[in-house]
């Protein structure tokens, strides 16, 4: 009997640390997953904010000249290749503004594809499909004409297939660094979704 | 777990990268593609940090976040004095490159005015601000860490790769 009670004990004890691990990867997942998105509607809202702020003028249009040159290094900021918002151009041009939103749209749709709590990495090849559109209108060779169409179809297939690559890697990188022992690892495959 | 090796070297081999990219007139346009440049500098930290990994150490995706933080940390001082330098001896070179680009494709008779002006001004600057040393701070390894995860996505090891043990030597009968 004193056996049976020390099994179930040890156990009990086994469970209890298994699901303390579990509870702590998914926290940590789900944590890391919203704070991503979170920064990312941050980061997607100051691109239109920008514009709206700079169109009421006077203090209010302060902000706006810091979203402005936030996004300046970081973009070319041309007036006739980005999208106007109340007669402003937003902070960041076509391609960049699509690239943006789309990395939201995947990270919004991420949790309905993937599990959150198991880090799956889509095939490298399929990282190259979303980049080479994009690469070669960026760096036109003259097979086409580049429109604020191609601008955003090449850089929205980008910006989608990025977050299937970045949030899995972040999940996992921040399970390794602050949970207990971790037990989940990163699994290859070929597709976007788990089925 | 054998030791891993250190990342600081890695780093800053991607933090130059980074900074050249940045810094030089011309070169720095290729940030203006949703900051590949920087993320080329996080990704090419992991990529320098691989060759130095055993197959006993395997990558982690903590690795890719670290260096890629790391590399942008040193890709922001490196290009901001860099930047600095360039602007001493050449004057705003790379401002006036977009400009003749914009003369000759015929986009600067086609921006309103305000914009010109805008630019102009721009021009004129030929010292580095404090504040865009402060937004190189935080753009760089935000963007330097995405560029590490990738780099961790692409160089990480395929799943039921064959890890080669070390030859084991026989013992040696005195």
């Amino acid at each position: 009997m004193l056996d049976g009670v020390l099994h179930g004990f040890f156990d009990l004890r086994g469970t209890t640390f298994v699901c303390s691990c579990l509870y702590s990867i998914m926290r940590y997942s789900r944590t890391t997953y919203l704070g991503i998105l979170l920064g990312t509607v941050t980061w997607c809202s100051a691109i239109v904010l920008a514009p709206v702020l700079a169109a009421q003028g006077g203090m209010v249009a302060l902000p706006a000249e810091f979203i402005y040159r936030l996004f300046h290094p970081i973009c070319h900021q041309l007036q006739e290749r980005s999208f106007t918002l109340l007669d402003q151009p937003f902070a960041a041009c076509v391609r960049c503004s699509t690239i943006y939103f789309a990395f939201l749209a995947g990270a919004l749709l991420y949790p309905v594809l993937r599990k959150i709590e198991r880090p799956v990495m889509p095939s490298r090849v399929l990282l190259l499909a979303f980049a080479l559109p994009m690469l070669i209108d960026a760096f036109p060779i003259g097979l086409y004409e580049v429109t604020h169409l191609t601008r955003m179809i090449t850089g929205g297939l980008f910006g989608f297939g990025l977050p299937f690559f970045i949030l899995p890697a972040a999940i996992e990188a921040v399970q390794q660094m602050f949970a207990t022992p971790s037990t989940v690892s990163i699994q290859h495959q070929k597709g976007l979704t788990d089925a | 777990m054998p030791n891993k090796p250190s990342i600081l070297m890695p780093a800053l081999y991607g933090g130059i990268i980074m900074a050249v990219i940045s810094a030089v007139p011309g070169l720095n346009l290729l940030n203006c593609l949703c900051c590949a440049g920087i993320m080329l500098g996080g990704f090419m930290a992991v990529f320098f940090y691989k060759k130095d990994l055993t197959a006993q150490t395997p990558l982690e995706s903590s690795d890719g976040l670290k260096l890629g933080a790391l590399a942008g940390v040193f890709g922001a001082i490196i290009g901001s004095i860099l930047s600095a330098a360039l602007m001493a001896v050449t004057g705003n070179l790379g401002g006036q490159l977009v400009k003749s680009m914009l003369e000759s494709s015929g986009a600067l008779s086609q921006m309103p005015p305000e914009a010109v002006e805008q630019m102009e001004q721009g021009l004129q600057e030929t010292s580095l601000s404090a504040f865009s040393v402060v937004i190189s701070l935080i753009i760089d390894p935000l963007f330097g860490l995405l560029g590490g995860l990738i780099g961790y996505a692409v160089f990480k090891s395929k799943p039921g790769a064959v890890i080669p043990q070390p030859p084991v030597q026989p013992p040696t009968q005195a």
